[in-house]
């Protein structure tokens, strides 16, 4: 057995245990990679490459112990390139692979180590704490960090331009705000205004919502808030709800505005406002509503939920399946 | 460390006094609760072949021959073993095994 400390093997510093000058002459090896040229029609395994390096059979050793263990695989099932084929014809498989399955075919170790040589070599660790980190980051900003600055209100009724405003009745200007302010401290009242407000422009790839509609999306996020569920249960709640009525294709820009006392949803278009509105018809059984919760003040949707509102929905008889039963339960009558 | 041509190909040593109860699922009892000596976790991480060989062996082997490849490491003429050596109390031995989880993420510069 041939023992090397990771360090070690890194930088080919010590024969480490036997290790010899097949630990460095092997770490030179693989160093090198990120520096090969693609050739895609070379077939070359890992080990291959190593042993037209001359590496010797203590080194490959480490390698296959150090190197390929970690890529959950070995050096003789690491590709060295992969084909061109596959990566144009297939997404890539992913990067690493267990011993059951094929190692990854498309994305050579030499790509690999492409993907990672932007970093430089070796691994960093902070003297002190991450506070090094944020210091850094906050010497570049402008103003600086404040803290101990509460934020009482939030306007961003001019485009481009939020306002902060302080519980001293200061002011502070930006091009955008990230809240972070938990759920629980906006239900306490702590941002007496406009407390929360999300952009999504939401092209159904991102923000992790793709096999559903914005609209769903969107509800999905007043559920998921309301209730506590995770986003991805609410999504799949509200797609069981809302059946396929949606139009699943759809790119909207959609701002949803939270307020502590209000709860505000715009959007600029509506692709299927009929089938949505099909969709939050009093099927759900809903049949009264509790008046001290959230204002619903929708431009295009309190049309829909109009009706519903007028007739009186509870609380009561909504199933904890039903989630969007349950936010429209939370709905005071307008 | 690195062990080539070895049951365990790789070991990552914690000092764990303090992170035992981090790193540590909860459903796990440690046998000698509040160790007074000092804690140590070393993690063996062994896949592809290294893994295949252990598919068909116990947990208690596993660990087994995981201690004995630390007795060869670090063991000496005096304290050959780690399990009879007195210095040492072994707390607990987990094999985990990631054969049927979907993902596995690791940090592939971090480890090498």
């Amino acid at each position: 057995m041939c023992v090397l400390a990771l360090d070690q093997l890194l930088t080919g510093s010590s024969g480490g245990g036997g290790g010899g000058g097949g630990g460095g002459s092997a770490n030179n090896a693989v160093w090198s990679l990120w520096k090969e040229e693609i050739n895609y029609n070379d077939p070359r395994t890992l080990e291959q490459y190593l042993l037209d390096k001359g590496v010797s059979d203590e080194g490959r050793a480490l390698i296959e112990a150090g190197y390929s263990n970690t890529l959950c695989s070995t050096s003789d099932r690491l590709p060295l390139y992969g084909t061109l084929t596959l990566a144009l014809r297939a997404p890539p498989p992913p990067l690493l692979s267990c011993s059951r399955c094929s190692p990854p075919s498309s994305q050579g170790v030499v790509r690999l180590e492409q993907a990672w040589s932007g970093d430089g070599g070796g691994d960093y660790r902070l003297d002190d704490s991450m506070a090094a980190v944020i210091n850094n980051m906050a010497s570049k900003v402008n103003g600086g960090v404040r803290v101990g600055w509460p934020v009482v209100s939030v306007d961003y009724s001019r485009p481009g331009v939020v306002t902060l405003t302080n519980e001293k009745g200061e002011t502070l200007q930006a091009s955008s705000v990230v809240s972070t302010v938990p759920v629980a401290v906006l239900k306490r009242g702590a941002l007496l205004s406009l407390s929360l407000c999300v952009s999504y422009r939401c092209d159904t790839s991102r923000v992790g919502c793709s096999r559903y509609s914005t609209e769903q999306a969107l509800l999905a996020v007043l559920v998921c808030d309301a209730l506590s569920l995770s986003l991805s249960r609410a999504m799949q709640a509200i797609s069981r709800s809302t059946r396929h009525c949606l139009d699943r294709t759809r790119t909207l820009s959609i701002r949803l505005v939270r307020d502590y006392n209000k709860l505000s949803l715009l959007h600029s278009s509506c692709h299927d406002r009929r089938s949505l509105a099909n969709s939050l018809t009093p099927r759900n059984n809903l049949t009264s509503l509790h008046h001290d919760r959230h204002v619903f003040v929708c431009q295009d949707l309190s049309r829909i939920l109009a009706p519903l509102l007028a007739r009186g929905v509870a609380r009561s008889t909504c199933a904890a399946s039903e989630p969007l039963a349950c936010l429209l339960g939370c709905l005071p009558a307008c | 460390m690195v062990c080539s041509n070895s049951f365990i190909p790789e070991f990552w040593f914690e000092d764990a006094e303090t992170k035992t109860g981090a790193l540590m699922p909860e459903s796990v009892v440690l046998e000698h609760p509040a160790p007074k000596k000092p804690t140590y976790l070393a993690t063996g991480f062994a896949c592809a072949r290294a893994a295949e060989l252990m598919a068909s062996m116990s947990k208690e082997e596993i660990v087994a021959r995981t201690l004995a490849q630390l007795d060869e490491m670090f063991g000496n003429k005096q304290y050959t073993t780690l399990l009879r050596d007195n210095r040492y109390d072994l707390n607990c031995g987990l094999v985990r095994s990631f054969a049927r989880s979907s993902i596995i993420v690791v940090s592939h510069q971090s480890c090498r």
